[in-house]
């Protein structure tokens, strides 16, 4: 009974929460708060199938998030002719090559004995060092240099935003991989431990190289196709129709009608999602999972490859957290590497440096002031360059100021780990603690959005006997 | 070829800081570890309880010097010490009996104990947040040099300086104090003889008559003193910024892991392992290298190996190599 009642209870006083915010402060800001709880939902399913599903317990969340805002930047920028003419190709080559040594080293360590190893890691690191001083530091060089104030980086592909989703997959996926690769098989903290470290790295290079990303002086203005931009819509007549049919106010009208055209496409991504995850749980190979992760002894014992199954859950889980830094990116407009220099959490949503947060909302509403400088018909998935001495043309501002509102509730993210620890320390019945610790942090934020299905213990043992006795 | 000059370069640039930081990080690693062996699971909230007992003595210290009180030439954060490892102390025995205690009692796995400290981290660094804030302080006070670069040019009439800071040598002898204690308690005590049995084998411990809670408890109480001491200790050799403790904790579980997870031995070696590999690939040795090789023949460039905002690479890399080659750890802890 309980658990039938809980969750729409739960579901009503949370879609409360978004309507006194309406209602009380404003609807874009409440829209924006939808639009990053879904995406924040969207990587907890992913987390859910790594830390739920298969108890393997990802720590480095905050990298793969900032690897699919990456992907985001690669596949949408726009192509940068001159980059592609000082360095790129070289830089390219440069990394293809390190990669094909660290493939190489791998391969030779694992077949040849101690003494030939050493020496083939030997004659590779000089390789490699060779190949990053004469091919990788001087195109490096050459591209940072183009331009700094604007551009120095090599630029994208000039793709439809929305293709970057899948690259975003691909890349945290690939990450997921190299991590899982050294680290499954071992005690299960080794791999909680590789992944803060590969995490920190992730970062560590999104800020500091200038050349991919244009590191801490961040990118802006990142195409959002298909939803449309609110200057575009402000000068678009139909709008201009729709917002005097309602008698609202063009800018309030724009601001919101952009913030529901983001919940909307958001929600059939987690639609999706939680679809393809669920599906995932009840099929044969969710069962499988499970019963890997709450005996992983017996379940290698029935012939189940417990070390390959893993991984592929973990790269699937991983990837469904870059998928969801992509739309991060995609929604702010924004990728700014510095701020994902947190411990597992979405900086713009919390509690970080109060300090940092009103430099950013500067940063943004600047940033705001420049997408609203764009021309007219300005391709909305390209990277239109402001115009100069056109300003802020109106309807941009306010969104500014929710910024700045939102940054002056900075405790929330302490309380929501507040929450995380109390429910921890306070599951009413000890046999269901396991499930529920590991489904947890999955939960406390899927719980706002998404609706939880409570899976008991005991369904759970049943279900590895089950699969014991089919093997 | 100037060998005086080189040596005294590498002592100030690489030795000396390298050794503080390795003392910090060794500390650190033998909380953990220490955690590991007795309570059997990694501690995540390690870190941030440096950053928290930090925080504590940081007050004491304050209060302190309002008091007028004052250590002479060393800082007086040493005499606020024991003050933030009892408030550390307290913090860690109430989070065990609130958090902890309910989760062993049921004998869970240990990844969810990870996960729980996960939470406590969570908590802990937002109390450190909320009582402190979220900037830089600096509460060393005291002589900032024991021997100042322009002193030992003076003294020895060497072109280079060697400039030892007092929170250095304070860093190492304290490091060394507690570590003996430390090693003494558990290798003399009865108690600590108890605790180690413990860590060996627990059924056989409790058949023994070893009460479990006593064990847990002076576990809790001694992980408290090493979190706070080495927070302390990096704070005073930097600065106190609750932010940068957190990312202590990557060095410090790679040097854990690399001694061994529950070895304390291996986790004092992983610390100044990982330390100096840290300090030595991110150094830049052209200007060693200036005296030991003739002009003609130095390379250009700065003979930096890695630059020093990839230093979590370093320790990555180490934890790699040994999750790779060796994952009992150089003094052979447990993989499983």
């Amino acid at each position: 009974m309980k658990q039938l009642t809980r969750p729409p209870v739960l579901f009503v006083a949370v879609a409360l929460a978004y309507i006194l915010v309406g209602l009380l402060q404003s609807w874009t800001l409440s829209l924006t708060i939808l639009t990053d709880a879904i995406i924040v939902a969207i990587m907890a399913v992913g987390v859910n199938m790594q830390w739920g599903f298969a108890g393997l317990f990802n720590v480095g969340i905050a990298g793969f998030f900032a690897l699919g805002g990456l992907a985001v930047v690669l596949v949408s920028q726009p192509v940068d002719r001159n980059a592609w003419a000082t360095g790129t190709p070289q830089i390219i080559t440069a990394l293809l090559l390190l990669v094909l040594i660290i493939a190489a080293g791998v391969k030779g360590v694992r077949r040849l004995t101690m003494e030939w190893a050493c020496l083939l890691l030997l004659v590779l690191a000089v390789l490699a060092w060779t190949v990053m001083q004469t091919l990788y530091a001087p195109a490096v060089a050459a591209v940072e240099a183009l331009t700094p104030a604007a551009t120095g980086n090599i630029g994208g592909m000039g793709l439809p935003v929305i293709l970057s989703w899948p690259a975003a997959a691909a890349l945290a996926g690939i990450a997921a991989w190299v991590v899982a690769k050294i680290s499954l098989g071992l005690r299960s903290d080794y791999l909680a431990i590789a992944t803060l470290g590969i995490s920190q790295i992730i970062i560590a290079i999104m800020m500091n190289e200038d050349w991919l990303d244009r590191g801490v002086k961040n990118i802006i203005n990142i195409g959002r196709w298909p939803v449309p931009h609110e200057v575009a819509l402000q000068q678009s007549d139909w709008f201009i129709a729709l917002a005097q049919f309602f008698q609202a106010d063009i800018r309030v009208a724009s601001s919101i009608f952009v913030g529901t055209c983001f919940v909307v496409l958001f929600s059939v991504v987690l639609l999706l999602v939680v679809l393809m995850s669920e599906r995932l749980l009840n099929s044969p190979w969710g069962r499988m999972m499970r019963a890997i992760r709450d005996n992983p002894v017996a379940a290698e014992a029935m012939g189940k490859d417990v070390k390959k199954r893993q991984l592929h859950i973990f790269v699937l889980g991983s990837s469904i957290i870059g998928i969801a830094g992509a739309l991060y990116v995609m929604r702010h407009g924004l990728l700014s590497p510095g701020s994902y220099n947190d411990a597992l959490h979405v900086p713009d949503l919390g509690d970080d440096d109060h300090r940092r947060i009103r430099k950013q909302s500067r940063r943004d509403s600047r940033r705001l002031h420049r997408d609203a400088a764009l021309g007219p018909g300005g391709k909305s998935w390209s990277n239109a360059r402001p115009v100069p001495g056109s300003h802020d043309a109106g309807g941009t501002g306010q969104a500014a100021d929710h910024r700045l509102g939102r940054a002056d509730a900075p405790s929330a993210g302490r309380y929501r780990s507040a929450g995380c620890v109390a429910l921890c320390a306070k599951r009413p019945d000890p046999r269901e603690a396991q499930c529920q610790g590991l489904t947890l942090a999955g939960k406390t934020i899927l719980v706002a959005v998404a609706p939880a299905r409570p899976t008991s213990r005991h369904s759970e043992t049943r279900l590895v006997n089950r699969s014991h006795h089919r093997a | 070829m100037d060998l005086a000059n080189a040596l005294v370069a590498f002592a100030n640039y690489v030795l000396v800081p390298a050794a503080s930081y390795g003392a910090q990080l060794a500390l650190g690693a033998l909380g953990v570890t220490l955690v590991y062996a007795i309570l059997r699971f990694s501690n995540f909230a390690h870190a941030d309880t440096m950053a928290l007992g930090t925080t504590f003595t940081i007050f004491a210290t304050w209060a302190l010097q309002a008091a007028g009180v004052s250590f002479g030439i060393l800082p007086t954060a040493l005499l606020a010490l024991p003050f933030g490892i009892l408030a550390t102390t307290l913090v860690l025995l109430s989070t065990d009996r609130v958090v902890y205690r309910f989760y062993q009692k049921q004998k869970v796995s240990p990844v969810i104990l990870m996960i729980v400290s996960i939470g406590v981290t969570f908590i802990m660094n937002g109390l450190t947040r909320f009582l402190i804030g979220v900037k830089d302080r600096d509460f060393a006070d005291g002589e900032r040099f024991l021997i100042s670069a322009r002193d030992f040019r003076a003294l020895t009439g060497l072109e280079e300086g060697l400039s030892i800071r007092t929170t250095s040598v304070v860093t190492l002898v304290v490091a060394l104090i507690a570590v003996v204690a430390l090693f003494v308690f558990l290798n003399r005590t009865r108690l600590g003889k108890s605790m180690r049995a413990f860590a060996d084998n627990e059924d056989l411990a409790l058949l023994s008559g070893i009460s479990p809670e006593r064990i847990v408890t002076v576990t809790w109480i001694i992980v408290a003193a090493l979190a706070t001491i080495a927070g302390v200790l990096y704070g005073l050799d930097r600065s106190f910024k609750p932010f940068t403790y957190f990312q202590l904790l990557l060095p410090i579980f790679a040097a854990a892991v690399v001694g061994g997870l529950g070895s304390p031995i291996g986790a004092i070696v992983g610390g100044f392992l990982i330390a100096f590999s840290e300090v030595g690939l991110t150094y830049a040795w052209r200007k060693i290298g200036a005296y030991l090789v003739p002009p003609d023949y130095l390379p250009d460039g700065m003979l930096q190996l890695i630059s020093t905002e990839y230093k979590f690479a370093i320790s990555f890399a180490i934890l790699v190599i040994v999750l790779v080659f060796k994952p009992t750890g150089l003094f052979g802890g447990t993989s499983r």
